[in-house]
């Protein structure tokens, strides 16, 4: 909880309205209180990052969570990220992290880096880089709540 | 004093910390660097900070960057040490990354306006850079150099408008009357299959040495297309005398994210072409940029070149994760270290999700390099021993001495890497070339080094 509420401002969790690469405009009152919110961090060079993605995609609709992934290539890369994400087919909204602000609230100094929470924005888990037994475990803590 | 533990329970932070033992000059570097940081509503007080302390006794240094900021709807506050980047850096760019150690500070204010899509930020401050070289930061600048700038944004619908004006002063003596200007422009349209932006930059300013006038031009123009997981682009770029005393950085539109001429004489195009069908992706990349003003024989860049061509494949099959990344890469004329240097990887990274969960890399390169042609080979390997530790070994050969690695061939080490929830600690002996790690689900970027090293990685 204490933590959840270290995490309210400055980031994903007390914004109304998250810009988005893909998705336009993405309105987050639509969102919280509904469904657990998984945001995770990558970049497009962190291959364990894109196994984690992929391994979301696939099991996001089913676990019924919605994610929030967190890009930190950096705008000079954004088009690429674009291309990748859209060749990916990706089916969630990717935040640009420019000036990496949300990498620091989060106090990520490690890709991947995932969060869970629950729908009333507490913190569930933190995942530190993205291993095999992790996918058990989010969807242990996703039914649990 | 219960409000105080409150108070500092609170706080986010977070740490990492590197111990290193040079094996044959047994020099010391002991490193930490971090952030904390405490939000109350719509204020935000942080400071970065960083401790060094090697061997090397005059090479100490404490560095703390505080910031305070304040952020609502309408408004954005940043004041004393803070980043700022416009116009995807081709205009201004201070960022700061701890993970790639390049620390970049505006000393000063930011104050942003925002309503309806529109904001405008205006900016002045000075600035400080801190560079990180083999296992020590340095203050590369912590100059009187002023910057100001006013940036307008407009991004609603399919449209994404951006207008800057930065005006750089430098006051050192005998530099005191230089300054330089950028006026820059950029506009993106995306549409739900198409992507076109065009960013816009004019330089303008007095040289420092010999108070003539000088200039710059900047452009850099990409066009995507997309369809059912087929995504095609064409990026070009012309960035002539367009480096803003290194306080920007030009796009780039190579896979290696390389500018030859550092945004001196930089002329390019690259095509793009990704393509994900099922669990597998393809991804094309052919890329070439030559330097502009080869016939000015005083431009110490004369005759930089480079040339790419990339691809990667990446796919589950079953249990096992296979990719196949190769390139080749053309460098002309990069003074001092090798006037010509051509390569050809292939590269495979692969992972299997059996009992023991185990991951492994190969690398082959054959490198032409002026008289020297050599194959280099890289491997990596990983295991999931226990629950969360993890044990991983690399190995590069290379098949002569190459005098620009310190007329080495072999590098071996070994790594024990425990994770937990908010980090991971780890422990290696050996000499490692120095790149980019993947390694227990994590990718990092480390530097060479020969001996043992400790390293703390921890975020709240």
């Amino acid at each position: 909880m204490l933590k959840a509420l270290v995490l309210l401002t400055f980031t994903l969790l007390n914004a109304k309205e998250v810009r988005t690469l893909n998705y336009g405009v993405v309105n987050m009152d639509t969102v919280w209180g509904k469904r657990p919110v998984y945001i995770s961090f990558w970049a497009i060079w962190c291959t364990n990052c894109i196994k984690e993605l992929d391994e979301i995609n696939r099991i996001k609709d089913s676990l019924g969570i919605f994610v929030i992934a967190v890009n930190e290539d950096g705008l000079r890369k954004e088009s690429r990220v674009v291309s990748f994400v859209k060749a990916k087919k990706w089916d969630f909204p990717i935040v640009m992290d420019a000036d990496q602000s949300l990498m620091k609230s989060y106090g990520v100094s490690a890709l991947p880096t995932s969060f869970l929470f629950s729908p009333k924005r507490e913190l569930l888990k933190r995942f530190t880089g993205f291993a095999s037994k992790d996918k058990e475990l989010l969807k242990s803590m996703v039914e649990g709540e | 004093m219960r409000f105080l533990l409150t108070l500092l329970i609170q706080f986010n932070f977070n740490l990492n910390g590197d111990y290193l033992l040079d094996r044959n000059s047994l020099e010391e570097y002991a490193l930490a660097f971090g952030e904390l940081q405490h939000s109350f509503l719509d204020f935000k007080i942080s400071a970065d900070f960083l401790v060094q302390q090697p061997s090397q006794w005059d090479k100490r240094l404490l560095m703390l960057s505080p910031q305070f900021s304040f952020k609502n709807a309408f408004i954005e506050l940043a004041l004393l040490d803070f980043q700022a980047q416009f116009q995807k850096g081709l205009v201004f760019s201070q960022l700061s990354d701890f993970q790639f150690r390049k620390l970049n500070y505006v000393r000063g204010i930011e104050l942003t306006g925002k309503l309806n899509g529109l904001s405008l930020t205006l900016l002045s401050g000075q600035l400080a850079s801190y560079d990180y070289e083999n296992f020590l930061f340095l203050l590369n600048n912590d100059t009187s150099d002023v910057v100001r700038a006013l940036n307008l944004n407009y991004g609603k619908g399919i449209t994404d408008f951006e207008a800057t004006y930065v005006r750089l002063n430098r006051k050192n003596m005998p530099e005191s009357f230089s300054f330089q200007e950028i006026y820059g422009l950029r506009n993106k349209l995306s549409m739900g299959w198409g992507r076109f932006e065009i960013n816009l930059a004019r330089k303008w300013g007095v040289d420092p040495i010999t108070y003539s006038r000088i200039k710059g031009l900047g452009v850099n123009v990409e066009l995507a297309g997309s369809f059912d997981g087929l995504d095609l682009g064409l990026s070009g770029i012309y960035y002539d005398s367009i480096n803003f005393w290194n306080y920007n950085l030009p796009p780039v539109i190579t896979e290696k994210e390389l500018l030859p001429n550092a945004g001196n004489a930089d002329k390019g195009l690259s095509f793009l072409g990704a393509y994900g069908f099922g669990d597998y992706y393809f991804e094309l990349q052919l890329a070439s940029i030559v330097n502009l003003r080869d016939d000015n024989l005083l431009n110490p860049s004369l005759g930089k070149a480079y040339q790419e061509g990339y691809f990667k494949f990446e796919g589950d099959f079953g249990k096992f994760h296979f990719d196949l990344k190769g390139a080749r890469e053309k460098y002309l004329r990069v003074e001092p270290e090798y006037q010509k240097l051509l390569s050809y990887y292939f590269e495979t990274h692969s992972k299997v999700d059996a009992k023991l969960p185990t991951e492994f890399s190969v690398k082959v390169t054959r490198n032409y390099e002026d008289s020297l042609k050599y194959w280099m080979t890289e491997f990596t390997g990983g295991v999931d021993l226990l629950k969360d530790l993890t044990a991983s070994f690399q190995m590069e050969y290379a098949s002569m001495k190459i005098p620009r690695f310190n007329n080495d061939n072999f590098w071996a080490n070994f790594e024990l890497l425990y994770r937990f929830e908010n980090g991971s600690v780890s422990l290696a002996y050996g000499k490692k070339r120095g790149g980019l790690v993947c390694s227990g689900g994590m990718c990092r970027i480390l530097p060479s080094f020969d001996g043992l090293k400790l390293g703390l990685n921890i975020g709240y």
